[in-house]
C-alpha cells in the first residue's frame, strides 16, 4: 500500500510539465549532484590530507627511532626488547603514535605497546596486511584504517639488515573529520537550494508573461506546426485562424534565409515610397496623420491611402502584402491602385474587398513571374467614414482589428467581422461592420507588423498598442508619436500605421427634402434649395446648383422610384447634392442628337459640377454631384452653349 | 634428495601420466574417456593433483596431501605436467588432474585461454576474511604460497667472498666460474640481466628487453647451461659444474638443509606465488575445493612453510612457524625487503615475444 502511494507520487512528480517546475527539479537535481560532488572531494581531501600527515609523521618517527644512537646496537645485542621496548614506548608517547614496533629481520616483535605480543610475529597481528607490498602502507587492521611506515636498520657496513622499525596510526579520524564539515555543507546546499528555487520563481513569472500561459509543451506543438507548414511549401504561406484573421505570413525567400539581391533591394525601395502617399490630402472629414517603418529584412508589402469620397465622405485604407522586396513592393502598387479604382466606383467596403480579392485571385492564376513567383498573401481593411452620420463602415480581409480611441482615451478594438486574406478566392462573403465615431475620437489603422512581434506575439503586441494609445486628446500626429515609442528598431515586418481623427458635419451644414413623385414638385424643391445656398452664403452657385438639381430630381421623378430624396451638404470645400430614389436602374451620360427631345440632363450635370457619380445604396441609388467653392465657379464653355440652350427646352 | 635432471622430470611425469591412463587404454585421448577416467577417478575416491614434483612435490605430500588423505580418506595421486601440456589436455576436454598446483601468472594465463573454472570462494572457508592478500585470491585461482627466484652458489667457490648482487653473478672476474640461468621454460630472467646492467629495482618494470639481452650477452659465454627444472640449480651447483647459478630459493634451501655446499642471496630476488586452480573439465571438482581448504589452515600453512621453506599466504600461519625457519621464508620481513615482486602482467603481455627471442638467443 505504501510503495503504491510512493510509486504514484514519484509518477506523479515525474510528470510535472510546467517548465519552472522542470527547471526547479532539474537545479534540485544539479543542486544535489554538486552537493554529493563536494562530499566526496571533501571525504577524498581530508583523507588525503589526513593520510599524507599520517605518512610523513609516522616516516619521521620510524626513521627517527631507527636512526637513535644505540638503536643498531641494542638490536645487534642478545636481549634487544629490554632496551627498545622502554625506548619504544616513550617515543610512541611523545609523539603521539599508535605504536613503535621494533622487530627482527625474520618478523619477530621486539617491542610492542602491548608487551604480551614481544616475540610474537608481526603478520598474525596485521590482519589483512600479509606482505605485499612494504614498507609504508595502509592497512585495515583491527584499530581500522592504519598508516603504517617500516624502515629497516642496517649493521655498521650497511649491507645486512638487522632489523625494523614500524610507526603505525589509526586514521579513524578522517570521518570525525568530515562530521565537522557536514553542516557546513548542509547550510551551503539549502542556501543554493533556495536560492534556485527564488530564480526559478523569477524565471517562472517571466516565461509566463512571455508564453501567456502556454507551457513548453503546448509552444513546442505550436512552433512544430509553424516549423511543418513553413517547409511543406516552396514559396510561402499563409495561415489563416478560425476567425479568419492571418495568423501568419512568410515567404520563401526568407524560410530560406537568402541574402536578398541589394540591387532588387534598391528597387523594391524606390518603387514602394513612390507608391506610398508622401503627404495625405487634407479632408474635411477626417485629420489624418501616418507612420511607415520597412522591415529590417527590406522593403515589404504595407500600404495605407486616404481617398476622398463623393459626398464629403473618406475611405481609410491599410493593406499588407506578404513578403519583402520588388515582389512584393509590385504587387502592392497592384493592389493600391485596384483599391483607388474601385474606390471610384464608391463601392462599399464589403463589395469593394470583393472585387479586390477576385482580382488579386486572378492575379494569382495569372501574373506568374519569370522566377515562378504569382501573388503572395495580402491583407486589407477598408473604411468608409461620412461625415454627416459619423457612420464609419468597415471591412477586412485578414487583417487586424481597427482599434479606436475614445476622447476620454480609452481604448477599443472594433469587431469587424474578418474574412480570409485576399486572393485566397474562398468564396466566403465579405461584411461590412458600422460604428459610430464620436467627434473627438481617433480611428487607428495598422498593419500586424506593429502588434506581430516574434518575442511577444499578437495579443500581447495589440495590449501594448492599447496602452500606447490610451492617451486622450491627442491629435492623429500625436498619437502616432505615442505609437512610436512602441516601434521596434529593427521590425522584422514592416509597419504602416494610418491615425484618422473624424470630422462631424454640423447639422447646419446638411440639409435635405423629400421629393414627392411628381414632375410638379421640382419647382419648389429648387426654390428651397436655392434659399439654403442663400442662406450659406453660396448665392452665386445658385444657377448651376438649380440646373443640376433641376435635372437629378427629374430623371428620378420620370425613371425612378419613390421614396425620392434630396440632400444639399456643404463642407469646407465642396457643395454636394445628392438626389437618391429606390430604384438602382443607373443613369448613363450621353451625347444627346440634335433631333433628340431628350437625353440631356447628366451631360449638363457634368458641365456645371467638378465630380458626379452613382453610389448604390442596400436599396436603391444616389446621384452625386459636387461643385468646388474654391476657384471659378464651373459653367459652360462656349463650345457647349448650344446643348445648354437645348437643354432649357426640355425644362 | 637425489639430483633430478630434466629429463628425470619429464620421464616421471611420462610415468605418472601413462600410470593414470593405464587402465583406460580402449579410449585414452578422447574427452569422453577423460571425462569417464575423471569420473572414475571421483568414484575411487582419488583426488589428481598437478604439482611440479621433484623436491617441491615430496614436500607437498608430507605437508599437505598425506595428512589431507588421513583425515578424509581422499587419496591423491600426483601429475607434473609442464605448463603447455596441461593447456592442451584442457582444451581437448580431456585434463588429466583435477587440481593444479601452479603459479599465479600461469593459472592467469589460463584464464586468458577459457582454461580455468571460476572459484567458488562460499566452498572455501580458510580463504575468506583471514587476511590473504587480494591479489592472491582472484577469480581463476587462490594463492597458496609465496616462492621466489634467488641467486645460489657454491660456498667454496670464491675463497669465502660472497657474491651479493646480480652485478656480482655478471662479473666473472671478481666472481670466477661457468654459471647456469633458467632456460625459458619459465619467464625467463631478464629482470637480473638488467639488475646486473645497473637498473634500479624499484625500476625495473617495464621491462627494456634490448638492454637485458645487451646484458645478457655479457654473461652468455660463461652460462655453461640453462637449467630446465626446479631442482636442477642445486645439482649442477653440488655437481660444481658450474660455482653460481639462479635457483628456486625453496629447493636450493633443501638442499642446504640436507647439508649441501650451497649458498644463495637474498638481495634481489625475484618473488612469485604459487596457487591453486580447478581446470575446466576437472573429473573431482569437489574434492579439489577440499583439498585448497584444507591447504589454507593456518597450521597446514605453516607446516607447508617449514617443510619446503615457502611463504605462508595466511597471516595466522606465523604463529604456527617455527622461528628457525622465518629467516628463510620470501616473506620475511628482511627477505621481503631486499627483493621485488614479478610483474605479472607485464610478463602475460610480453611472455611470448620475450620467450621466442630469448630462445633465439640462446640457440646462437
Amino acid at each position: 500500500m505504501g510503495s503504491h502511494v510512493v510509486f504514484r507520487k514519484a509518477r506523479a512528480l515525474l510528470r510535472v510539465r510546467s517548465v519552472a517546475r522542470q527547471v526547479f527539479l532539474l537545479q534540485f537535481v544539479i543542486i544535489l549532484l554538486l552537493a554529493a560532488t563536494a562530499s566526496i572531494t571533501l571525504v577524498l581531501q581530508t583523507q588525503h590530507a589526513i593520510m599524507r600527515d599520517a605518512r610523513q609523521l609516522t616516516k619521521g618517527v620510524a626513521t627517527s627511532f631507527a636512526h637513535a644512537p644505540g638503536t643498531r646496537a641494542a638490536m645487534q645485542s642478545a636481549d634487544p626488547s629490554s632496551v627498545l621496548q622502554p625506548r619504544a614506548e616513550a617515543v610512541r608517547k611523545e609523539s603521539g603514535v599508535d605504536y613503535v614496533v621494533a622487530f627482527d629481520p625474520e618478523g619477530y616483535r621486539w617491542t610492542h605497546p602491548d608487551p604480551r605480543m614481544i616475540d610474537k610475529h608481526i603478520y598474525t597481528q596485521r590482519e589483512g596486511a600479509a606482505l605485499d607490498r612494504p614498507f609504508t602502507r595502509t592497512f585495515e587492521g583491527s584499530l581500522g584504517l592504519s598508516v603504517d611506515s617500516t624502515v629497516p636498520v642496517y649493521d655498521a657496513a650497511g649491507t645486512r639488515i638487522v632489523g625494523f622499525v614500524a610507526v603505525g596510526v589509526t586514521v579513524d579520524s578522517v570521518s570525525d573529520v568530515f562530521r565537522g564539515q557536514l553542516p557546513r555543507l548542509f547550510a551551503l546546499t539549502g542556501g543554493v537550494l533556495l536560492l534556485a528555487a527564488g530564480g526559478t520563481a523569477l524565471v517562472s513569472r517571466r516565461l509566463k508573461r512571455q508564453t501567456r500561459g502556454l507551457d513548453a509543451r503546448e509552444l513546442t506543438r505550436m512552433y512544430e506546426h509553424h516549423d511543418a507548414v513553413l517547409h511543406a511549401v516552396r514559396e510561402g504561406v499563409l495561415i489563416v485562424g478560425g476567425d479568419g484573421r492571418l495568423l501568419l505570413a512568410d515567404s520563401g525567400q526568407q524560410l530560406l534565409d537568402l541574402p536578398a539581391d541589394t540591387r532588387e533591394h534598391t528597387l523594391a525601395e524606390a518603387l514602394q515610397r513612390s507608391m506610398l502617399p508622401h503627404s495625405l490630402p487634407d479632408h474635411s472629414a477626417v485629420e489624418t496623420a501616418h507612420r511607415y517603418l520597412p522591415a529590417l529584412e527590406g522593403v515589404g508589402g504595407d500600404w495605407f491611402d486616404v481617398i476622398p469620397l463623393p459626398s464629403a465622405r473618406v475611405a481609410l485604407v491599410v493593406g499588407d502584402v506578404v513578403g519583402h522586396g520588388l515582389h512584393a513592393a509590385a504587387t502592392m502598387g497592384r493592389l493600391r491602385t485596384a483599391v483607388r479604382n474601385f474606390s471610384s466606383l464608391d463601392l462599399p467596403p464589403d463589395e469593394l474587398l470583393g472585387c479586390l480579392d477576385e482580382l488579386a485571385a486572378q492575379s494569382s492564376d495569372e501574373t506568374v513571374e519569370p522566377d515562378g513567383r504569382g501573388l503572395l498573401g495580402a491583407t486589407c481593411l477598408y473604411a468608409i467614414y461620412d461625415p454627416v452620420s459619423g457612420v464609419c463602415s468597415v471591412a477586412r480581409s485578414g487583417h487586424p482589428d481597427p482599434a479606436v480611441v475614445y476622447p476620454d482615451g480609452t481604448v477599443e478594438y472594433l469587431r469587424v467581422p474578418v474574412s480570409p486574406p485576399l486572393g485566397l478566392n474562398s468564396g466566403l462573403p465579405f461584411e461590412t461592420a458600422e460604428f459610430r465615431l464620436a467627434e473627438g475620437s481617433r480611428l487607428v489603422l495598422y498593419t500586424d507588423g506593429l502588434i506581430k512581434d516574434r518575442q511577444r506575439g499578437i495579443d500581447t503586441g495589440q495590449e501594448t498598442l492599447r496602452e500606447a494609445l490610451a492617451h486622450p486628446g491627442r491629435t492623429p500626429e500625436e498619437t502616432c508619436r505615442d505609437v512610436d515609442a512602441i516601434l521596434p528598431d529593427q521590425p522584422h515586418d514592416d509597419i504602416a500605421l494610418l491615425v484618422a481623427r473624424p470630422r462631424l458635419l454640423k447639422s447646419s451644414q446638411v440639409t435635405d427634402w423629400d421629393v414627392p413623385a411628381d414632375p410638379a414638385a421640382v419647382a419648389g424643391i429648387r426654390a428651397n434649395a436655392a434659399q439654403r445656398l442663400q442662406e450659406w452664403g453660396l448665392g452665386e452657385l445658385g444657377f448651376a446648383t438649380e440646373l443640376v438639381i433641376s435635372e437629378l430630381v427629374t430623371n428620378a421623378v420620370r425613371y425612378g422610384a419613390a421614396p425620392i430624396r434630396l440632400r444639399l451638404l456643404r463642407d469646407d470645400e465642396h457643395l454636394i447634392c445628392e438626389v437618391s430614389d429606390f430604384s438602382s436602374t443607373s443613369p448613363h451620360m450621353r451625347r444627346a442628337a440634335t433631333t433628340d427631345e431628350g437625353g440631356r440632363g447628366l451631360f449638363l450635370v457634368a458641365q456645371f459640377t467638378q465630380r458626379w457619380g452613382t453610389r448604390y445604396m442596400p436599396r436603391g441609388k444616389v446621384i452625386w454631384t459636387e461643385q468646388s467653392l474654391r476657384g471659378p465657379a464651373a459653367g459652360p464653355d462656349g463650345a457647349v452653349a448650344d446643348v445648354l440652350l437645348d437643354a432649357w427646352d426640355d425644362l | 634428495m637425489p639430483a633430478v635432471s630434466r629429463r628425470t622430470v619429464l620421464k616421471g611425469a611420462g610415468a605418472v601420466t601413462v600410470g593414470a591412463a593405464a587402465g583406460h587404454l580402449a579410449g585414452c585421448g578422447t574427452g569422453t574417456e577423460g571425462k569417464r577416467r575423471a569420473r572414475e577417478s571421483e568414484r575411487a575416491g582419488v583426488l589428481i593433483v598437478r604439482d611440479s614434483g621433484g623436491s617441491h612435490g615430496a614436500a607437498l605430500r608430507r605437508s599437505i596431501y598425506a595428512p589431507f588423505t588421513e583425515e578424509t580418506g581422499i587419496r591423491v595421486e600426483t601429475v607434473h605436467f609442464l605448463h603447455g601440456q596441461m593447456l592442451d589436455q584442457i582444451k581437448r576436454g580431456d585434463p588429466r588432474f583435477d587440481v593444479m598446483d601452479i603459479d599465479m601468472h600461469v593459472l592467469e594465463w589460463f584464464q586468458q585461454n577459457d582454461a580455468s573454472q571460476e572459484i567458488d570462494y562460499d566452498r572455501l572457508k580458510n580463504a575468506k576474511d583471514v587476511g590473504i592478500a587480494d591479489f592472491l585470491l582472484t577469480s581463476y585461482g587462490v594463492g597458496k604460497s609465496y616462492w621466489a627466484s634467488v641467486m645460489g652458489y657454491h660456498a667454496d667457490a670464491f675463497g669465502g667472498r660472497r657474491p651479493e648482487s646480480w652485478a656480482d653473478f655478471w662479473d666473472t672476474k671478481a666472481f670466477p666460474g661457468p654459471r647456469s640461468l633458467q632456460s625459458s621454460f619459465d619467464l625467463p630472467e631478464l629482470e637480473f640481466a638488467l639488475l646486473a646492467d645497473g637498473v634500479p629495482m624499484d625500476k625495473l618494470y617495464p621491462l627494456d628487453v634490448d638492454r637485458a639481452f645487451k646484458s645478457l650477452d655479457l654473461i652468455k659465454d660463461s652460462v655453461r647451461t640453462f637449467w630446465n627444472s626446479g631442482d636442477e640449480p642445486g645439482a649442477l651447483l653440488v655437481r660444481r659444474e658450474v660455482t653460481a647459478t639462479s635457483g628456486w630459493q625453496g629447493r636450493l634451501e633443501d638442499r642446504v638443509r640436507h647439508g649441501a655446499p650451497i649458498r644463495y642471496e637474498w638481495n634481489s630476488a625475484r618473488r612469485r606465488a604459487n596457487g591453486y586452480g580447478i581446470p575446466k573439465g576437472s573429473g573431482n571438482p569437489d574434492d579439489a575445493y577440499r583439498l585448497i581448504d584444507y591447504a589454507l589452515r593456518p597450521q597446514v600453512q605453516a607446516r607447508y612453510a617449514e617443510a619446503f621453506i615457502t611463504g605462508p599466504v595466511t597471516p595466522a600461519a606465523y604463529a604456527y612457524v617455527p622461528r628457525s625457519i622465518a629467516a628463510d621464508l620470501p616473506s620475511s620481513p628482511g627477505n621481503l625487503f631486499v627483493g621485488f615482486d614479478l610483474d605479472t602482467e607485464w610478463w602475460l603481455e610480453n611472455m611470448d615475444e620475450v620467450t621466442k627471442r630469448w630462445q633465439e638467443w640462446a640457440r646462437t
